[in-house]
Formats: structure tokens, C-alpha cells, sequence
């Protein structure tokens, strides 16, 4: 008997870094190690679950700035570089390591990359987003999608046309690219407001994440806390995070991840081998960086780390999923003997997608044998809010959830920060320019829509809350740095034309448009203020 | 004895979990955490340090419409110069204003401008040697329970992180200039903004307070 429900939901992201003037830009390797860790070890493992008859739902948010850089021909042509680079440097491996203990991984790394290699070039023909539609077509997945360049909502309280952009945008390229409306929507950050729901409804978006307090600190209080969703006064359905599922996979010590039978992900021959042998892999300009062959696991907390076995490694991965599933089962059974009268609970279990084959690199096969063991009990069935909603439409009532995100100490503190606050007065400043041009040029000329097309996307590519995120972490900083910085400084120059009149450098606006070419289909009027 | 052990693991469990950061995502992204994944090194400038602290139809695949990407590959790298351009951020906006943002039930962060003219209007209106005797300051109203109070900022400041509000409250914000004889001038005023609550609805969800119970308080620790 099915006494509760879980969602798995991933959300899958990576800001906007394309970088057409050069090939050697690091921050690209973010999006290629993504496809080879994440995505396509995802896409593989659904795929097994298919053709072996084994049923599965899983919810994935999609960035509308990682679909751009999937479909993007330049990043595609430099990600089967990568990958043929890393062919070469996996070859070169299992001769270095002849004879040695490292010759084991050598082989899996070389098998791995070939087979990466095969699907990402014959099986998929470089196109990984139709391939994730055709599994939502096929019944496993339920596609959504988050706002246009991830920007931290909340911070966006008092621009009601900048809230309504990144909602606006993000719905348009996901319809456009997959021929619907995205049922549910992944606020970035978790970052809710209240008022966010009204934005949403707007565009027939049906439901959205919070954070756990989300709904527990929401008014009135939801009766049955995170364990059902609840409806705004707007009309949009909230669901919120599950603690303890969470846990068991995020937290870094107890959670799954640490165990010492999985990979080692900060051992790496990026760092140990020569520049020559690693070829084109080695970071430019004598940088040493992060190759993705690394022969270590966990092990435990010693710096003598034993070689990574990935039979072990896919032995622990299925007890741990078999410990997933019957801690989702305990769960349900519980929840469901606490809430007589109430909806049968489900559990929201969210992630972020890289965590699984980027910072977990078993973490795509787990997943895979979470639909596995899912078969052998009845207890707990995994399935998508879209699915809940059909099933269990007026959840816990009316709720008003509360300001909230799942950043550290779930509120705003990450992102308005001492190190990122200066920020805000810019593209707020921004933000109310572009709606003034928008409002006074609602029927333009050719030259002045393309300028506002053209500001519009340097704006939103300013938004994104990666910039904010990575200044308080302190990595990459002036990476983050120079973006905003970039892209803010593009916007003025273009938004000045408009508003003096004159004309700007053909060559310098064509260069802009080449280098930063999201949103093809942007309407600048999108930013209108109603 | 049960209830000793109870309380070890209790306390074991509240102590891993603030000390891991329990449930919330990792401080860590991909390639954000790897400082050589990036192509620049770290700022040699100091960085800032906060103050105080339907129906599925069918479609071909294809790459969405892009720009010319195929010219865009051809470019050189010295044809790219527009992307070197290191073009100034303006110091203002031109608008006298006030804007608030939530960092967390008991703090808020200020951001002002004062350049639409409101200042020199001011100046004005008082003449240069009154208008060189007032300080600028921010008045924070909490509209919940009708308290208020001052904060004098620095000529030079142009934002101000605020603590120890109270969750849930209704606060606005005004930047203004204040005599020593206690005569203020309004320059701006902000919208108003309500600080999240802090702890869960007062009479709700009665499963989660049993399940925190249950879990002795752990589930809220974290938080």
C-alpha cells in the first residue's frame, strides 16, 4: 500500500560562460565537466531504467543560460574538443600507469571517456536537451525551468518589471525550445517573497520550491508543514523542502557522498602530472587545474588516500539508494500516521544536478538504483509535483509562505553581503532605465530595438546570482567581478545611445550582440512597467 | 543511563549539524569552489567586508535560433576588441532615493542616491552655512509597533546595514539630515518592507511541531 510520495527534483544550472574571443577561458571547462559528470551520465542512467522496463519519475529544472550553452554550436564544437582531449590524455594514461596500481582506473577513465565520447557525438548527435525531452516524453522525467539568468528574486522586491523579465524570458525560451509552458518553476536560490506568486500565475506557471520554512513560517500556517503543498492567494502551488532527505545526501560528513568507497574529488593528475602529458587539458598559461581524472577515493580523513575501485564505489552507491528508499518508506509511514484526514505526505527531496557526477561522481548511478530499489517496496512512489497536483489538487489550503531561500540561514544574507551589496544599486539603477526606455519606445525603430534587445540581455546576464554568490565565497571573484562589471558597462553604453540619439559603432554593437547572444528572441519591452 | 546517552547523541547531533551546515546546500558550486578552474586569479584590491556583519508538441530538436554563431567562431581574437572595452559604471542614476532589501529577519541593507537634486535643493533652501551644520542620517520606522530610531551616517556613505530589528515587522526607511537641535529634513523616504519571520506560524502545522519533538529540537537547530 502506498502510504506517501517523494519528489526527487534536480535543478540544473550554470551561468551564462561563453567566451567566443578565446578558447582558453576556464569557466567553460564548468560547463564541460557538468556534461560529462552530470548530464550525460544522468541521461544514460534514465536511459537503462527504460530499456529495462523500470519505472521512474524525476522533476529537472533546466536554466534557460545552461539551454543556451547546450544548444550553443561553438560551445558544442569546443566540448567534443574537450572530450577528444581527454580521449587522448586517458590513452596516454594507461600507458604511463602500465604496471602500476594506478592501471585499474586508467582503464575505467579511458572505457569512461570513450563511452562519453560515442553517446555525446553519435547517440546524441551533441543535442543533450532533445534527448532530455524525449525521456519527459517518455514518461521519466518532468521538465521546468528557473528564472531567465538565475537571478536572485528576492533582491528584486521593489522592480516588479525586473521580477517579471526574468519570469517572462525564461518561460518564452523554455516554450520555444520545447513546445509547452514549463508546468513548475524553480525560483533560483529557493528565493521566495511574498507577492513573487502573482508573477508566476501571470504566465500559467502552476507551482513552485521553497525552502522548508517557506511554508512553515507561512500565514495562516499550513497544517501539515512541508508535507503537501500549499496554494497562494494567487493561485500557484508551493511546495517546500524536506529536511531530512536533504541531509542525507547534502551534508558532507554524514551524508552519503563521504563515504570512503566513492571518489576523491580533490585528488586529480591535473595537479601531479606534466603540462606535456596532459595536453590539452593543462590549465593555459602554466595554471594547474583540474583535469577529471582522479584515481583516489575518499578513503577517510588522512591524506594517504587508497585508489578508487568502481566496482566498491557502485556496490556502496546501491546500498545507499536501498537506504534512500527505505528511509523515503519509513517516512511516508510515519507522515501518514501523523496527518489523519490530511493528503498522503510527500516528501520534496531537491538538489542541485551538479551535486550528482560533479561533486558526487557516483552520484548519476545512485539515482539510477534509487528507481531500482523503488521496485521492490510499495511503501513510497516516486513521482513529480505536476503528478501530486493531478492526484492530490487542494493540498493543505491557502498559505501566504513566508521570505525565504535555501542559502545559508535561509534567508539573504549570501547574496547582500559586504562583499556583493554594491551590486544592487547598479542594476537597480539599471533595471529602472531600461523600464523608462521601454515605456517611452514602444514602437521603435529597427536600430533602437535591436540596441534595447541588446541591453536587455547584458542586463539580465548582469542579474545573474552567481556573480553575488561567487563574491562572497571568495573563489573566482574577479571573474565575477569583471562579468558584472562587463556587462553593466555594455548596458550603459547601449541604453546612452538610445537616450541621446546617436548612433553606436555598427562593429562594436555586432561584436556585443556575437559575443553575448542569449535570447535571440528577446523583446526589450519585456521590461515595460504596467 | 538512557537518558544520558539520549542527551549525548542529542547534543552530537545538534553540534554536527550547525557544524556542517546541515541541509543547506554546500558553500560550494561547480567550479566556484575550485580556484583553478578559473581563469583570473584572486583580487589583488581588498575586498569589501560587510559592515557589521499544456500539452507536449512535437519538436525537431535543433539549437535555438542564435546569432550567427558559425561567424561568430570565425572571429579572431583581435576582432573581438569590443569585448576588452572596460567601460565605467556611472556613480549614480540621477534620482534621489532610498531602497531597502531583507538579509534576514533582523537585518535589512540601505542603499541611497542623492543625485536628483534634492540635496542641492536643500543646500538652497537653508543656505550653505545652516545646510554645513546638519548630518546626514537614517530614521528607521518600524510601522509594526510605531518605534523609531536614528542612525547618523558618514557625508561619503552611500549604503548602511542595519541589525537587530524585529522579525516580522514593517520597517521604512528615510534618509535625512538632522540639525543638533534636533530639526530634521527629509531627502528620501523608501518603499516599506516587512522582515520574515524567524520561527514557525504561531499555532501551525502541528505534525511538524510533533516531528520536531521527536527529533529533539534538531530539525530547527540548523536554522
Amino acid at each position: 500500500m502506498t502510504l506517501g510520495y517523494t519528489a526527487l527534483v534536480l535543478h540544473a544550472h550554470l551561468p551564462f560562460v561563453r567566451h567566443p574571443d578565446r578558447d582558453d577561458y576556464l569557466e567553460e571547462r564548468w560547463l564541460f565537466e557538468a556534461i560529462s559528470e552530470c548530464y550525460l551520465p544522468l541521461l544514460e542512467g534514465l536511459e537503462r531504467l527504460e530499456a529495462d522496463g523500470v519505472p521512474f519519475r524525476l522533476t529537472l529544472s533546466l536554466s534557460p543560460t545552461l539551454m543556451a550553452m547546450l544548444d550553443d554550436p561553438l560551445l558544442q564544437a569546443r566540448y567534443r574538443s574537450h572530450l577528444e582531449a581527454s580521449l587522448q590524455l586517458a590513452q596516454r594514461e594507461v600507458v604511463h600507469t602500465a604496471g602500476g596500481p594506478a592501471q585499474n582506473v586508467a582503464r575505467f577513465y579511458l572505457h569512461w571517456v570513450e563511452s562519453l565520447y560515442q553517446r555525446y557525438t553519435q547517440h546524441y548527435g551533441a543535442d543533450i536537451l532533445t534527448a532530455f525531452h524525449r525521456l519527459a516524453q517518455a514518461g521519466y522525467l518532468e521538465l521546468i525551468t528557473c528564472a531567465a539568468t538565475h537571478g536572485f528574486l528576492p533582491a528584486y522586491q521593489e522592480q516588479p518589471a525586473t521580477v517579471r523579465a526574468q519570469i517572462q524570458v525564461a518561460v518564452q525560451v523554455f516554450r520555444a525550445r520545447f513546445g509547452h509552458a514549463p508546468r513548475g518553476f524553480w525560483l533560483p536560490e529557493c528565493g521566495y517573497f511574498p507577492g513573487l506568486d502573482r508573477y508566476l500565475r501571470e504566465v500559467g506557471v502552476q507551482y513552485c520550491f521553497t525552502e522548508t520554512h517557506g511554508l512553515t513560517h507561512a500565514q495562516p500556517a499550513p497544517p501539515f508543514g512541508p508535507y503537501a503543498h500549499a496554494w497562494t492567494p494567487d493561485g500557484l502551488a508551493v511546495f517546500a523542502r524536506d529536511p531530512e532527505s536533504s541531509k542525507q545526501v547534502w551534508s558532507a560528513n554524514e551524508g552519503y557522498p563521504g563515504d570512503p568507497a566513492y571518489r576523491e574529488f580533490y585528488r586529480d593528475i591535473g595537479f601531479e602530472r606534466d603540462p606535456e602529458h596532459l595536453g590539452a587539458l593543462a590549465g593555459p598559461n602554466g595554471v594547474r587545474t583540474f583535469s577529471g581524472f582522479k584515481y583516489h577515493r575518499v578513503t577517510g580523513p588522512t591524506e594517504q588516500k587508497g585508489y578508487y575501485d568502481r566496482w566498491a564505489a557502485e556496490r556502496t552507491a546501491i546500498r545507499h539508494a536501498h537506504h534512500f528508499v527505505q528511509s523515503r518508506a519509513h517516512q511516508a509511514a510515519t507522515l501518514r500516521g501523523m496527518l489523519p484526514g490530511g493528503p498522503p505526505p510527500l516528501v520534496v527531496a531537491p538538489y542541485d544536478a551538479e551535486l550528482f557526477g560533479h561533486w558526487w561522481f557516483e552520484g548519476p548511478f545512485f539515482l539510477e538504483q534509487v528507481a531500482r530499489a523503488a521496485l521492490h517496496q510499495q511503501t513510497v512512489r516516486f513521482i513529480t509535483p505536476g503528478d501530486y497536483l493531478h492526484m492530490f489538487s487542494p493540498g493543505q489550503g491557502t498559505a501566504e509562505p513566508a521570505y525565504s531561500s535555501w542559502g545559508y540561514q535561509g534567508y539573504a544574507d549570501y547574496w547582500v553581503d559586504g562583499s556583493n551589496h554594491w551590486l544592487y544599486r547598479h542594476l537597480h539603477g539599471a533595471g529602472r532605465q531600461l523600464t523608462r526606455l521601454a515605456n517611452r519606445h514602444q514602437m521603435a525603430d529597427e536600430e533602437t530595438r535591436r540596441t534595447l534587445n541588446q541591453a536587455a540581455r547584458e542586463l539580465l546576464l548582469a542579474q545573474a546570482s552567481d556573480w553575488g554568490f561567487i563574491m562572497k565565497t571568495g573563489s573566482a571573484y574577479q571573474y565575477a567581478h569583471r562579468r558584472v562589471h562587463a556587462h553593466l558597462g555594455r548596458f550603459g553604453r547601449l541604453v546612452g545611445a538610445v537616450e541621446r540619439g546617436e548612433p553606436l559603432d555598427p562593429q562594436w554593437l555586432r561584436q556585443v550582440e556575437l559575443a553575448d547572444n542569449i535570447f535571440p528572441q528577446i523583446d526589450y519591452r519585456v521590461f515595460t512597467h504596467h | 543511563m538512557t537518558g544520558f546517552w539520549f542527551i549525548v547523541i542529542t547534543v552530537a547531533l545538534v553540534l554536527a549539524l550547525i557544524g556542517i551546515n546541515l541541509g543547506r546546500r554546500p558553500q560550494m558550486r561547480l567550479g566556484q569552489s575550485q580556484r583553478r578552474t578559473t581563469s583570473e586569479e584572486e583580487p589583488d584590491f581588498p575586498v569589501e567586508q560587510p559592515e557589521m556583519q499544456d500539452e507536449v508538441t512535437d519538436i525537431s530538436g535543433g539549437p535555438m535560433p542564435s546569432v550567427d554563431t558559425e561567424f561568430a567562431a570565425e572571429l579572431g581574437a583581435e576582432d573581438w576588441s569590443a569585448l576588452h572595452d572596460e567601460i565605467p559604471l556611472p556613480a549614480n542614476y540621477g534620482e534621489d532615493l532610498v531602497v531597502v532589501l531583507v538579509r534576514n529577519p533582523r537585518s535589512l541593507y540601505v542603499y541611497w542616491e542623492t543625485g536628483g537634486g534634492g540635496l542641492a535643493e536643500l543646500r538652497e533652501m537653508l543656505g550653505a552655512e545652516a545646510f554645513a551644520q546638519t548630518i546626514p542620517c537614517l530614521r528607521v520606522f518600524d510601522l509594526t509597533d510605531g518605534r523609531q530610531f536614528t542612525d547618523d551616517v558618514g557625508e561619503n556613505d552611500d549604503h548602511w546595514f542595519i541589525h537587530g530589528l524585529e522579525p516580522n515587522h514593517r520597517y521604512i526607511v528615510s534618509l535625512e539630515r538632522r540639525t543638533q537641535g534636533g530639526r530634521y529634513y527629509l531627502l528620501s523616504l523608501s518603499d516599506p518592507i516587512i522582515t520574515p519571520p524567524d520561527r514557525p506560524t504561531a499555532g501551525g502545522s502541528l505534525l511538524y511541531q510533533r516531528l520536531e519533538r521527536q527529533a529533539g529540537g534538531v530539525i530547527s537547530s540548523w536554522r
